[in-house]
């Protein structure tokens, strides 16, 4: 085309233009670069991607296989009730059966949502000397170390901890703060939502130690021991209910015996279980350990069971067996096997002088 | 002289090879185009950019059109992408009252370039970036316009309205600034 050649003005601007307008040069140096450049942002690019894969192939494998530290599997049997744990929790069923559920929490929290049980069927979670039972609620139990807390959601739940027993109508929080669990204790008014609480006096154990250093070393030394006897009675309560679960009664009952001596929180438990094997092969012991049931545990969560057990061993005694109606009744008045005991009562009935 | 640029009207099989063949078959090509089109600064970054997106949307190519003219669509879009930037960004200094980097800041080959050269490549970058590539294009890569036309995806009608005005723009700026008394004598 001739007329996109441009007029004579513009020619010097049109040679100057192709004269000087730079003219980069590529170059093996340049090439190389570039690649690489482009490569390594390809790499970057595809890391998120790889990341989120790694993360996803990790959660299946903890969700399949049950892994998660054991936690679900064992959970996962335990019927009527959702458990949410802290990922940090490490916790032990220590019995999963018709009678109850007993868990053991080592640490992190562990919240149960626990539906109505039946009659006689108990739900227990301890933590370290803390045991919190509880009918039909949701509630959390944190460990963090030697601290223990106990928050009721819904329901109401006994927390035993030591010497003291309380009661928590939901919503609250015992104790109010994660204080540890030692040495000197004073009382405290009730709480709108308490039954009946005895809270440990943190700050007051914390000045008193500062004070002295060698009653904290005694408190610490005190500590460890109770919470190593308590993991070793639970570590010893679960070895125990193998061997009687494989008919090894024997064994079962050495273990159980050192177990209810210890009265640590699993003692009475373990008396319970020794009288129910006993009643297999060894009735005039069974009458005993029950005995010693009901000496022990006056308000032991076995009690009502135990009154029972004791009412078929001796029911060839009548003096006997009305002082067992007697006792039940007065206690369990509602409960479904209460009829039966008023039947006894008025079988046994002595007639009038 | 003008180099010789790849053959604008070069086929490619679609699947005959994947990225790293057509980065070593059309690398030169396109880091000549952009350097052309920018005018010689950011060439590499500029190159790099192509490169990544010719890498994502290889698979998407479907041969109707030859793969350099599809390169250079990708460099023309970056490219004037870029130079609108800049001059965005140089319009704001402006406004602002900043001191503008001297144009041997923003393209080191410049420097050791004589005075003339500067006040060329100011005048072009005065230019609108439509005006600007068909001028470069037509002016010193020769290209007719046609062909340029063809990759630009504009008639022809327009490619010459286009390179009339940028001629007339840029002579008379270049005219302007060589006719001041730094760059008077540097043009003779």
């Amino acid at each position: 085309m001739s007329d996109n050649r441009p007029s004579e003005p513009l020619e010097q601007t049109r040679k100057a233009l192709v004269k000087y307008w730079p003219n980069p040069l590529p170059s093996a140096s340049a090439r190389a670069k570039i690649l690489q450049r482009i490569e390594a942002k390809e790499r970057r690019r595809a890391w998120p991607w790889l990341l989120v894969a790694a993360a996803c192939v990790a959660l299946l494998f903890f969700f399949v296989t049950g892994e998660r530290n054991g936690r679900r599997d064992s959970l996962a049997s335990i019927e009527n009730a959702e458990f949410v744990s802290s990922d940090d929790a490490v916790f032990e069923v220590l019995q999963n059966d018709s009678e109850g559920v007993r868990i053991a929490l080592k640490h992190g929290r562990l919240r149960s949502k626990v539906q109505p049980l039946r009659e006689g069927q108990f739900f227990i979670v301890t933590a370290g000397d803390v045991e919190v039972s509880v009918v039909g609620t949701d509630f959390e139990l944190r460990m963090e170390g030697q601290r223990v807390q106990v928050e009721a959601f819904a329901g109401r739940v006994r927390v035993h901890a030591l010497q003291e027993e309380v009661v928590l109508r939901a919503p609250s929080v015992w104790p109010k703060a994660l204080v540890p669990r030692a040495g000197q204790r004073s009382e405290s008014t009730v709480d709108a939502g308490q039954e009946q609480i005895k809270r440990v006096d943190a700050g007051n154990v914390e000045a008193k130690a500062k004070e002295s250093g060698s009653t904290t070393k005694k408190l610490r030394v005190g500590k460890e021991k109770k919470r190593a006897t308590a993991n070793e009675s639970s570590s010893n309560f679960k070895r125990a209910k193998d061997f009687e679960g494989r008919g090894e009664y024997a064994q079962a009952l050495v273990l159980y015996r050192e177990i209810a001596d210890s009265r640590g929180t699993l003692a009475q438990d373990s008396l319970y279980a020794m009288g129910r094997i006993f009643l297999r092969s060894d009735l005039p012991k069974a009458r005993a350990t029950f005995a010693e049931y009901t000496q022990l545990y006056p308000n032991g969560r076995y009690l009502a069971a135990v009154y029972v057990h004791l009412a078929d061993l001796w029911s060839e005694n009548p003096r006997k067996l009305r002082v067992f109606a007697q006792e039940f009744l007065a206690k369990y008045p509602k409960d479904a096997r209460a009829p039966r005991f008023e039947t006894i009562l008025e079988k046994t009935e002595q007639p009038s002088p | 002289m003008l180099l010789a640029i790849a053959d604008p009207k070069a086929s490619f099989a679609p699947g005959a090879c994947e990225f790293s063949c057509v980065y070593r078959e059309y690398f030169d090509y396109v880091f000549r185009i952009v350097g052309r089109l920018c005018g010689g600064s950011h060439v590499e970054d500029l190159t790099q950019e192509v490169f990544m997106v010719a890498y994502k949307r290889l698979p998407e190519f479907e041969n109707r059109a030859a793969l350099t003219t599809w390169l250079f669509r990708i460099a023309y879009r970056i490219v004037g992408a870029h130079v609108r930037g800049e001059r965005r960004r140089r319009k704001l200094s402006e406004l602002l009252g900043r001191k503008q980097d001297g144009i041997e800041a923003q393209n080191p080959m410049l420097v050791e370039h004589s005075q003339v050269r500067k006040v060329l490549i100011e005048s072009v970058n005065q230019l609108p970036w439509k005006k600007r590539s068909v001028l470069i294009l037509h002016d010193v890569e020769e290209w007719s316009a046609q062909e340029i036309a063809g990759h630009i995806g504009i008639s022809v009608n327009t490619v010459y309205s286009r390179l009339r005005g940028a001629r007339a723009q840029l002579a008379k700026r270049f005219t302007s600034l060589c006719s001041s008394p730094e760059g008077d004598e540097n043009v003779r």
